[in-house]
């Protein structure tokens, strides 16, 4: 007996869902074109959206996070463009050439995320300190001196150190020679 | 190029503070050098995955029951609002996200058929008699590329009451209700609307210029009396935004987004979304030919802020 096949509200809901199960895939993806993490925050809103909108074009069991991913690329370019930083930006056509392949694997990302954790809770109270204000927070260096008692630079290579360490035991942890 | 450039040239880019020359200097790098794109990709990279680890760290502090010992991030999120909306399981990240929008917030603001999928050729004639529907002057819904549904502009008409105005532009409105959002708007210390639309100007380059205008009023009252009124006298007009794009025809397959923006007073009723196309030069002259000129993808979003007070008591 045939499966009835999804009204088009089901199949959007199971679209949403997706996006939902892979939105941390999607941001990874988002935040090396954009790295503004409140911009890179926005772009997934947006690209949700339109996962939304196109959802009667995407065919349940293929590739989701390489669907949604090149959603979200095209909604960073156009996000660049329209709402352009203070800041310049790369030629689009060197975003396509960076960025035009596939997504990390989600459980490859699971993984190095799982192994990068580990080696923040390493970490001297300082440098935690500082990586989570970077990262979690979305601090610039200029935000994070005052707050610290520091000079823009000095968080600067501090951040460097911490985050040259953070390479050094995520690449012991996973027996790899680099992260990519 | 030495190692020491790149890695000022990738700080720059990372913390978004690229000058012109530096972001030229790194797009020819990066144009010609592979190792150099590699060495960006793993960069960029190892720098994502430093945001999702710090994030997911303060989510397993937050659901420990121990202190965070960082203040909450001032950022929109309103793709949580969205979830929730459309009744989705939040996730263990959905919940991280949520309990950062605590300050600002983005959600999509209802607009009806943004795609342009439920309305089956010309669009209703006339200024929309009533919220969300369509209407406007001669256009269609028709497939285009890949597009199975975009917006055709197809003549450019004069204002509605206003005998023997010129055929400035063809334009299409909506009508979009602010009830749903009221109680946001007036806790608010700031609230706009943000339209988005994507254009399409299908004539080979070289052409007459036409101009695109992305347009968002904000009245106040109920929708129903703008019905017959339009257009509006300027006073009745809480406030507005619009961006505009110049086009002379351009590559196939190019399509272009504009984003306005309108801030909205706490006594905001009602928007009116106008897209449209038309004349290009001096106010009053006649529009060029139409029906190569095609808009998809509307996109309506509430960016809130909370009260200072509120701000000022956490």
């Amino acid at each position: 007996m045939d499966v009835p096949a999804p009204s088009p509200e089901e199949h959007t809901l199971s679209v949403q869902r997706l996006f939902v199960q892979h939105q941390r895939t999607v941001l990874h993806y988002v935040l090396t074109i954009e790295p503004h993490l409140g911009d890179a925050q926005d772009i997934v809103q947006e690209s949700f959206l339109t996962v939304t909108r196109k959802a009667a074009t995407y065919a349940l069991g293929t590739n989701f996070p390489a669907w949604a991913c090149t959603i979200a690329r095209y909604q960073a370019l156009q996000f660049q463009r329209a709402r352009a930083r203070a800041s310049a930006r790369l030629d689009e056509d060197v975003v396509e050439l960076l960025h035009g392949e596939a997504p990390a694997e989600p459980e490859d990302l699971e993984r190095r995320t799982g192994a990068l954790k580990a080696c923040i809770s390493k970490l001297p109270p300082k440098g935690a300190e500082l990586i989570r204000r970077r990262y979690h927070l979305g601090q610039m260096p200029e935000d994070i001196a005052p707050a610290v008692g520091w000079t823009p630079n000095s968080v600067r290579v501090a951040l460097s150190r911490a985050r040259q360490n953070l390479r050094e035991c995520v690449d012991r942890s996973l027996g790899t020679p680099g992260i990519s | 190029m030495n190692e020491d450039r790149f890695e000022t040239l990738f700080e720059a880019w990372s913390e978004s503070r690229m000058t012109p020359e530096e972001a030229a200097e790194l797009s020819a790098l990066l144009r010609r050098d592979r190792s150099a794109r590699d060495k960006f990709r793993a960069a960029a990279a190892f720098r994502a995955h430093l945001h999702t680890a710090a994030d997911s760290l303060t989510l397993d502090a937050a659901t420990e029951g121990r202190a965070i010992a960082f203040p909450s991030v001032n950022r929109p999120l309103g793709l949580v609002a969205a979830l929730l909306a459309v009744g989705l399981t939040v996730s263990s990240f959905g919940w991280l996200l949520a309990a950062r929008a605590d300050r600002a917030e983005s959600r999509p603001l209802e607009i009806a058929d943004g795609g342009f999928e439920l309305l089956k050729g010309p669009v209703p004639a006339g200024f929309p008699a009533r919220a969300f529907s369509w209407g406007g002057d001669p256009s269609e819904i028709v497939a285009l590329e890949d597009r199975p549904t975009t917006l055709r502009f197809l003549e450019a008409a004069g204002e509605p009451n206003v005998p023997n105005s010129p055929r400035q532009s063809c334009d299409v409105f909506q009508i979009v209700d602010l009830r749903g959002v009221r109680d946001r708007l007036l806790n608010s210390e700031e609230a706009f609307a943000e339209l988005q639309v994507s254009l399409k100007d299908a004539r080979p380059a070289g052409s007459e210029p036409v101009r695109f205008i992305a347009k968002i009023y904000a009245f106040e009252g109920e929708p129903r009396s703008i019905v017959g009124q339009w257009p509006p006298s300027p006073d009745r007009t809480l406030g507005s935004g619009a961006q505009f794009h110049v086009s002379k025809g351009g590559p196939p397959g190019a399509w272009r987004t504009l984003t306005s923006r309108c801030v909205l007073p706490p006594n905001a009723g009602f928007l009116v979304v106008q897209i449209g196309v038309g004349n290009a030069g001096e106010p009053g002259n006649t529009s060029p030919g139409l029906g190569s000129q095609f808009a998809d993808d509307v996109s309506l979003t509430l960016r809130t802020r909370r009260e200072r007070a509120v701000l000022a008591s956490r």
